[in-house]
């Protein structure tokens, strides 16, 4: 390897240490605290200084280490109690650190070309003047070069023989007190080296010596892609475990070692996936930087308190989720904390105080985010959703307060009186929600007005390796993660028709006293219905916060699977979230609970649990009819849930049994209903009579009719005819237009003789 | 690549039938080939996939290459082979062909490029035009040879 390769190398190792060192640093000096006891703490943050100092010089970083060099000079004096934090040194430091993470994120210069000269005035003014041998110029009373022609960063007395002893000049670790009265031993540091190579032990070395070190876990840093190689061996082996398992029960010294190695398996996954697995403190220790900021910047007084930081995500979802939880608390700054004085007015404390809490339960992570500000109004948002266009008036005035909050999630949404510079663009809270979704997590806000909000985030725990439902469709088999399975449903062929409905445009099923949407699996397969139509399995499925029922033909188990990734070209398919291998090596698709939703066009009436509560008002209100007519006669309707299809007909394939007239679709024969009508048909007239299939359990009925009038929701002012034993329910209006309404069932029983 | 260049090749093809047709890809741009495999059909996707298989261990995507060259679609059957290609043509990726006759080598015969804007192109397929970019003359018959570099663009 070239030189240029090494150093390039060592640049980068030492980079992304150093980068820890100074965001840890970065950390450390926020919470300073003048009044605590943070004697402690400047000792370790003089450690890591010292350690990003003799790094950067020895690296050539030269701007990188000056900087170093005036934070340490500053902690030194902090140390020796010569300075005490302080709301005008705190600021000072944290300004320097900052511009050192600026410095070492550039990647192609770390800071060489950076303007430093601002930050080290600010340093000089914060330093006690008097003292001179702290700054990068010199010991006190000389400056710049001494006379052996190198410049002195660093002084520390050391007794004379180590130093006479010592046949070559060796880096000496700092000792805990730096005295600043010059004895006549002069150790200087060496820190200008040209040949990098005694560098690495430089800045690890100092750590080592130090007394009052806290000894910390013993760490290493690899590489992600390792990480990522180990995940998919070990999926590999998952494969092959669920292949063992297939084994015959007679061959007990195999199914013995099957078991084995399934224990084996299960600790092997379990440990890289907890290798993937990050604090969250990751991402909460910023926020209470960035609220502070945000305070001075807004003129509130916020506070914040963290629990929880210890929970562990995997490395990509914590990635995902930093940008979303910062830009909500952002939000909560903004327009969720009111300013001192209106506080104050409402009793409330002055300060502001934003909680975060972190927790396990039920097999999902919790992140509620609370505050206790001015809350959201509902009637603000109901507002701005009608004004925006967002949903149509009669629907927002149906909502319930509490789902009138989820309106904010909605692109373009913002009820910001005017879009400031920290947030209110109306980008962010939809962003959010579609990042926490694509995590496979959900959003969720409650909030009072005048008290405070509460946004909730549900994630799930790490990824690869998942425990599913296996079912079947059609003859294929499909995976459902477990954590999108709320329950699963037999349902009895004989009652399934009283338990599965139509309201309105969609299927619905009866459970427990509550009306579940459902989709029909075969149908996003698009697939026809099974043979004999019935329904035998349904698994009540939760895709965010929404539930929804599928139906498909058989369970064929659990099975804890290694997820692979759809081929590129199929991603775009959304009901599909990737596929699996087996354990008979056969390929199983994955489905995705909220692309099949989504896919289907599913209405959902309730955030909370996708039952629906209002929708059986409003069936006595509108009900969903097909209005027809036959000939010139008057004009009928009929439920839409009592239709099964709608055919064309073709009146000469008619074929008369006695009385009875019978016409045959997909080789089926239906009982025409209709008869005065067909009676008085013309040939001659040439419109297209249609046949209205009903759907009265075995029978096979339908009802000819010449003019399909139209199809939708009509209010129902229902007169009871004397005639409904003939098959009228009653006579409406329809638009006005007087029109017999159809009660199927005894239509049925009466042979259609009312028609 | 020009008529000239395609006669100096000394590539070989793998070649297969479609129905009666012979159609050939260059060797080199096969991994494997694969028999009695079972394919998970993948619904909602477009009509040229016929679905994905496992190969040791790995999910691949299999096109319908038949319904790619104009053909009705058709389940998969004992005689069927699925051609692997290397990732240079397309990552974890296959056809479904329906026979497989040989290897047949380039040099030996007569190979015209054919220029797909050509008004008298008998083949009238849009898609089948495409794929198609050289006719070679076998000694008993003519074999078409398929660019595989443009499969994956059907999807």
């Amino acid at each position: 390897m070239d030189k240029k390769q090494f150093a390039a190398d060592l640049i980068e190792i030492y980079a992304a240490e150093a980068r820890d060192h100074l965001e840890e640093t970065e950390r450390l000096v926020t919470e300073l605290d003048p009044n605590g006891d943070y004697a402690k703490t400047i000792d370790r943050i003089f450690r890591m200084m010292h350690s990003v100092k003799g790094g950067a010089f020895a690296t050539s970083l030269n701007n990188l280490g000056k900087v170093a060099h005036g934070v340490e000079s500053i902690l030194e004096l902090i140390r020796d109690k010569t300075l005490k934090p302080s709301a005008e040194l705190n600021p000072v430091l944290l300004e320097a650190v900052d511009l050192m993470i600026a410095m070492i994120t550039d990647q192609e210069n770390y800071g060489e070309k950076t303007g430093i000269d601002d930050v080290l005035a600010k340093i000089q003014t914060v330093l006690p003047t008097s003292k001179t041998d702290s700054t990068a110029k010199g010991a006190a009373g000389t400056s710049g070069e001494d006379s052996l022609g190198y410049e002195i960063f660093y002084r520390e007395p050391v007794a004379a023989e180590p130093v006479q002893a010592s046949a070559a000049p060796t880096p000496q670790p700092p000792a805990p007190r730096a005295e600043t009265a010059a004895p006549p031993a002069v150790n200087e540091e060496r820190l200008h080296a040209t040949e990098p190579a005694p560098v690495v032990h430089n800045t690890a070395a100092p750590k080592d010596n130090l007394p009052p070190a806290a000894k910390g876990p013993s760490t290493i840093r690899i590489n992600v892609d390792m990480l990522d190689n180990l995940m998919r061996l070990a999926g590999e082996l998952v494969l092959i475990r669920n292949q063992f398992k297939l084994l015959p029960k007679e061959n007990i010294q195999a199914r013995a070692n099957a078991q084995r190695l399934d224990v084996i398996t299960t600790e092997i996954q379990s440990q890289i996936v907890e290798a993937r697995l990050q604090p969250l403190s990751n991402i909460l220790s910023k926020i209470p930087r960035l609220v502070r900021d945000l305070g001075r910047k807004l003129d509130k007084k916020i506070e914040v308190v963290i629990s929880g930081e210890q929970v562990e995500l995997d490395k990509t979802i914590l990635e995902t989720l930093t940008d979303p939880i910062l830009h909500m608390i952002r939000n909560c700054c903004d327009h969720g904390i009111e300013v001192e004085d209106e506080r104050l007015e409402k009793g409330k404390p002055a300060t502001g105080k934003i909680t975060i809490h972190a927790y396990h339960e039920g097999g999902l992570i919790h992140i509620s985010m609370r505050d206790d500000g001015r809350g959201m109004s509902p009637q603000a948002i109901r507002k701005k959703a009608i004004a925006n266009e967002l949903r149509a008036p009669h629907e927002i005035n149906a909502m319930t307060d509490a789902q009138v909050l989820d309106l904010i999630f909605i692109p373009g949404f913002s009820t910001a009186a005017s879009v400031t510079s920290v947030s209110g663009r109306g980008v962010g809270m939809d962003v959010v929600k579609t990042s926490i979704e694509k995590l496979g997590g959900a959003v969720e806000v409650s909030s009072t007005l005048h008290v405070g909000t509460e946004i909730i985030l549900h994630l799930p725990l790490p990824l690869a390796i998942i425990p599913c439902l296996i079912i079947r469709c059609g003859g294929d088999r499909y995976a459902i993660p477990q954590v999108n399975v709320i329950e699963l449903v037999f349902v009895d062929p004989k009652t399934v028709g009283q338990r599965l409905e139509n309201l309105g445009h969609q299927e619905v099923f009866h459970i427990r006293g509550h009306f579940l949407p459902v989709v029909r699996l075969r149908s996003v397969m698009q697939l026809p219905d099974a043979s004999d139509g019935a329904v035998s399995f349904l698994a009540v499925l939760r895709a965010g916060t929404r539930w929804f029922g599928l139906i498909f033909d058989e369970v064929a188990g659990t099975e804890e699977i290694v997820v692979s990734a759809m081929h590129n070209k199929m991603k775009g398919i959304s009901v599909y979230s990737g596929a699996t291998v087996m354990g008979d090596g056969r390929v199983a698709l994955i489905l995705d609970a909220l692309g099949i939703m989504e896919y289907s066009g599913l209405h959902t009436f309730d955030n909370g649990t996708g039952f629906i509560r209002t929708q059986k008002r409003a069936k006595l209100n509108e009900t969903s009819l097909l209005l027809f007519k036959m000939g010139n006669s008057e004009q009928f309707a009929i439920r839409k849930i009592d239709i099964k299809r709608v055919v064309e007909l073709d009146l000469g394939s008619i074929h008369e049994v006695g009385n009875d007239r019978f016409y045959t679709v997909d080789g089926v024969s239906i009982q025409v209903f209709g008869q005065k009508y067909l009676r008085e048909y013309d040939p001659a007239e040439s419109h297209r009579t249609y046949l209205i299939i009903l759907k009265q359990g075995e029978e096979r009925v339908g009802i000819a009719c010449s003019y399909l009038t139209d199809i939708g929701d009509f209010v129902l002012d229902l007169t009871p005819e004397r005639t409904k034993d003939r098959g009228i329910d009653a006579s409406i209006l329809v638009n006005e237009v007087l029109t017999l309404l159809i009660d199927a069932p005894s239509l049925v029983a009466t042979h259609g003789e009312g028609l | 690549m020009s008529a000239a260049d395609i006669q100096a090749e000394t590539s070989q093809y793998c070649t297969f039938k479609i129905g009666t047709q012979l159609y050939g890809i260059r060797l080199r741009e096969i991994k494997e080939v694969c028999q009695n495999v079972h394919l998970t059909p993948i619904h909602l996707s477009s009509r040229f996939v016929t679905g994905c298989m496992n190969l040791r261990g790995k999910i691949h995507l299999i096109l319908d290459l038949p319904v790619m060259l104009g053909r009705a679609k058709e389940p998969i059957q004992s005689e069927n082979r699925v051609i692997i290609l290397r990732d240079a043509i397309g990552e974890a990726f296959g056809i479904k062909v329906d026979e497989i006759i040989g290897v047949r080598d380039g040099a030996d015969s007569s190979t015209q490029l054919i220029n797909p804007q050509s008004g008298d192109e008998p083949l009238n397929e849009h898609i089948h035009k495409d794929l198609v970019y050289g006719v070679c003359k076998l000694q008993s018959e003519i074999l078409l040879i398929l660019n595989a570099h443009l499969f994956l663009d059907f999807i």
